[in-house]
């Protein structure tokens, strides 16, 4: 017994010195954070005491001294029990060893009411003369080629975004569905999106970048791109970073258990010259120049970047990511159509290779621009409105902003 | 605030063992720095709730001095006997518009089809754990098994001290009154109590929060409507292993932050699912409530000690449906109660312990008994309840589906582990391994990096922010 408390008094002065060491030097790491937040709680009169402690302790959670560490253990962990689910089945793993964002469905959602808006906000649109186009993005969920182990839970989006598109289609909306020609892209099934992002690939963006023009070409009359220089793959430099790249997913589970991604940075050869507006909720900025100039963030790319911080995820260096508001001038294109993309995060390098063929291209993202989207995509003498949201986002958070 | 939440790991508690060591040597400074840490651990969740906390201490302080007053003569004893009445129904008076008083209109307009409205009153966390630790101290005060204490502060210390708060135990007054103003601090009380902190918080993070995964998720699809069969049991299962996990580990810290503060509280439980009986089952599980039931409730009606029977099952049934009403406002719980009662008077009545039968079938019986008591007591309501029931027994239904193969699949390391400590198996192989020196020098030097690496571990699923329910808000 004497030997027994002996063990449990050098488990407490090692266990408790490292606490409290470790304890401190998070405080001291977290500071900054700490009394900001605190700087805003006294500023801030309108929350209540509780919604302050809450935002508190939220900095509190975020803001933890080598939390890439704890997460890498933490994954371990879960790689060690061969986990397919982590998070509560916030993220599942499938037989590729691709990780997905998940939850509990018996089945599919309806789509009807988001359709109708859809369907609504299109015919006010081609009312106003521009062409109103459904653009309907990849499933991380490919079907026939991704595999669950048995009993994983399986989400329906597939199937929600098909009753969406058969809403469309009987009130004969135009629409591409992008999962049509997926078999024909020449990339590889696995190859399509990124292990540890919800995202596809660049690879993956740019052939939906030729898709779309062909859609239009076929479908509007347009001669976009006759001769196919601007969908030309060798008329683009194709940087392969490898071992570089954590997605969203990725940063949830670490290394161990969700492995690491390369990233191919897609830019054109051919000379380019844009003037680029974007706009989030707490400012906005222009840039100028060539493609990678002004339309590239390259933070993500430097050699000191930290790929655990969501602030350099390298698939948001297109186009500033997803601020509320872009608006991008082509000046060596003046005869290209005008366009206006709604959309949510995946077509973002779509509309950036997209603005290589256009004269003029804006972005909205309806979670985050605070405007009428009806009215500013009506006043704004589009040619094409292009509105596309992936088949996860068929929610009203992406479609009740459009009413 | 939460045990398991890296507030409390990083800031609440370092802070506040080193100034209490700072001022280990006075004993007002050191009370004065558990209230204050306490009353900010309480309105840490909800601030307002804090002055409920503080006006019970009040009220029963004012009380238990003026029984205690009124005790020393004679000819006022009927009057400390009305104070007594005044205390309990302002305690339960409190308690009642808080907790039941919602209930008690909705069951009234269920009950006789009327209309009455119904007052959206949150519940104060720990009300029940807080009000009976409160009427503890003014009945011990009026039953003279303890002084009364003239220092508010001391009183307000014994409610709201922060580690047995929101989850218990349910200290008794008179097992901690010496304690507040004579406790003795020790490297070895200190370190028996972190190791124990460490294992409660390891036991809530690793297993409890894993099998509440499990549970929530197979609840959910109950709102939906039936669920196979064998999810119904998996889910009923997770359960009753979540619940004792979280409730033991809740103890687990609770006692083990006490002890790092000198102080030494009851045990709560006792490996309750060995249980060969229900009886049993409530001697080994959530041990303070049951004390406390028996010392304020059931012995002053009687206990089992009266001549007819009848009384003794009146007693019973006071007893338990008390303890149904008070874990939360809801039919089930009364009905939980009512079980409980129901096999615990048969077990007294039919004598079950003299009964010859293999202890593994008593066993199971037992088993089987609390695994459905849980069912009622996990429910939402009665609705809930009587469905997920009677997933569990269509056995004419759907047997399986996939979910079933995969929460197995995932959560078979966790479960076996739950089954392996669920009984007192490390302290049999404590016992077995202390007799082998060899081995118990080798254990005992590992001993230090396996609670170093618990305390890794719980850190590692704080900091990704892994699902961690608080089970307690009914309470």
């Amino acid at each position: 017994m004497k030997k027994l408390l002996e063990a449990r008094v050098t488990a407490t002065i090692l266990s408790l010195f490292a606490l409290i060491i470790f304890s401190g030097i998070n405080a001291y790491y977290a500071k900054d954070s700490i009394m900001l937040e605190l700087s805003n709680i006294f500023n801030d009169n309108d929350k209540s005491l509780k919604d302050n402690i809450l935002s508190f302790e939220n900095i509190i959670d975020e803001e933890i001294f080598m939390k890439e560490l704890f997460i890498e253990l933490y994954g371990s962990m879960q790689y060690v029990l061969d986990k397919n689910e982590i998070s509560n089945f916030s993220i599942v793993k499938d037989d590729m060893g691709k990780l997905h964002y998940s939850y509990f469905a018996n089945q599919k959602n309806d789509v009807s009411e988001i359709a109708k808006i859809a369907i609504d906000f299109g015919n006010d649109i081609e009312k106003s003369g521009a062409n109103f186009v459904y653009l309907m993005p990849l499933d991380k969920e490919i079907l026939g080629a991704t595999t669950f182990s048995y009993g994983i839970p399986y989400p329906f989006r597939n199937e929600e975004a098909n009753d969406f598109l058969n809403v469309l289609e009987k009130n004969e909306v135009d629409f591409l569905d992008f999962r049509e020609s997926l078999l024909n892209s020449g990339i590889e099934s696995s190859n399509l999106f990124y292990d540890t992002d919800h995202h596809w690939k660049t690879e993956t963006a740019f052939w939906a970048f030729t898709q779309l023009i062909e859609y239009v070409n076929n479908n509007f009359d347009e001669e976009i791109d006759q001769d196919g220089f601007y969908r030309d793959i060798n008329n683009y430099n194709q940087i392969v970073y490898e071992n570089s790249y954590l997605g969203s997913l990725g940063r949830n589970v670490g290394i161990s258990y969700g492995g690491i991604d390369d990233f191919t940075l897609i830019y054109p050869k051919f000379t380019t010259n844009y003037d680029f507006y974007g706009q989030n909720q707490i400012m906005d900025y222009s840039m100028h120049g060539s493609f990678r100039d002004s339309l590239l963030s390259l933070d993500a790319f430097t050699s000191e970047y930290d790929m655990m911080n969501p602030k350099f995820d390298k698939y948001m260096s297109y186009l500033g990511g997803n601020l509320a508001l872009v608006h991008i001038d082509n000046k060596l294109v003046k005869d290209g159509p005008k366009v206006l993309f709604i959309k949510d995060s995946l077509m973002v390098p779509v509309a950036a290779f997209f603005t290589t063929v256009c004269s003029k291209v804006d972005l909205i993202d309806p979670r985050h621009y605070k405007g009428d989207i009806r009215k500013y995509a009506i006043e704004n003498d589009y040619d094409y409105v292009f509105m596309s949201f992936s088949p996860p986002n068929l929610s009203s958070d992406f479609f009740n902003p459009l009413k | 605030m939460l045990f398991s939440s890296n507030i409390f790991l990083f800031y609440f508690l370092p802070t506040i063992l080193i100034l209490y060591y700072i001022f280990i040597k006075n004993i007002f400074a050191k009370n004065m720095i558990l209230l204050i840490f306490s009353l900010v651990f309480y309105a840490w969740g909800e601030p307002s709730f804090v002055l409920i906390m503080l006006m019970s201490i009040l009220i029963n302080y004012i009380l238990g001095l003026l029984i205690s007053t009124r005790k020393k003569s004679d000819n006022k004893k009927f009057e400390s006997k009305m104070i007594l009445m005044i205390m309990i129904i302002a305690n339960l008076g409190i308690l009642f518009v808080f907790k039941y008083l919602a209930f008690t209109i909705e069951s009234i307009n269920n009950g006789f089809g009327v209309n009455m409205l119904i007052p959206k009153i949150a519940l104060p966390i720990g009300i029940s754990f807080f009000t009976f630790q409160a009427m503890s101290y003014v009945i011990d005060v009026y039953r003279e098994d303890a002084y009364p204490q003239k220092n508010i502060f001391n009183l307000a210390l014994y409610i709201s001290f922060f580690p047995q708060l929101i989850a218990g135990p349910i200290i008794r007054y008179q097992s901690v009154a010496q304690q507040i103003l004579y406790r003795k601090e020790s490297i070895n009380k200190f370190s028996i109590g972190f190791c124990r902190f460490i294992t409660g918080l390891a036991k809530k993070i690793i297993i409890s929060n894993n099998m509440a995964i499990v549970t929530d998720s197979i609840y959910s699809f109950i709102e939906l409507g039936p669920i196979p069969v064998s999810l119904a049991w998996l889910g009923s299962i997770a359960y009753t292993f979540q619940i004792f996990f979280d409730f033991s580990a809740y103890s687990d810290m609770a006692i083990g932050l006490g002890l790092m503060f000198g102080f030494k509280f009851e045990e709560n439980f006792n490996f309750p699912y060995i249980s060969k009986s229900i009886s049993e089952f409530w001697r080994r599980w959530h041990i303070s409530l049951g004390n406390w039931f028996k010392s304020y409730v059931y012995f002053p009606l009687g206990g089992s000690r009266v001549k007819k029977k009848d009384i003794m099952v009146r007693n019973l049934l006071c007893v338990w449906i008390l303890t149904g009403i008070w874990h939360g406002a809801e039919w089930n719980f009364v009905l939980w109660g009512f079980l409980n009662f129901a096999i615990i008077c048969l077990e007294k009545l039919f004598n079950i312990d003299q009964i010859k039968v293999p202890n593994y079938i008593r066993h199971i019986v037992t088993m089987f008994i609390v695994n459905l008591g849980w069912v009622l007591f996990r429910a939402a309501n009665l609705n809930e309840a009587s469905l997920y029931l009677t997933s569990m027994f269509s056995f004419t239904g759907v047997m399986n589906n996939g979910y079933t193969f995969m929460f197995i699949k995932e959560y078979l390391i966790i479960f076996i582990i739950a089954i392996i400590l669920s009984m007192p198996v490390v302290k049999r192989f404590n016992y077995f391994i202390s007799k082998n020196e060899k081995f118990s020098s080798i254990l005992n030097m590992l001993y230090p990096i396996w609670i170093l690496t618990l305390l890794v571990i719980c850190i590692s699923f704080l900091v990704v922010g892994s699902y961690n329910p608080f089970i307690y808000f009914n309470f």
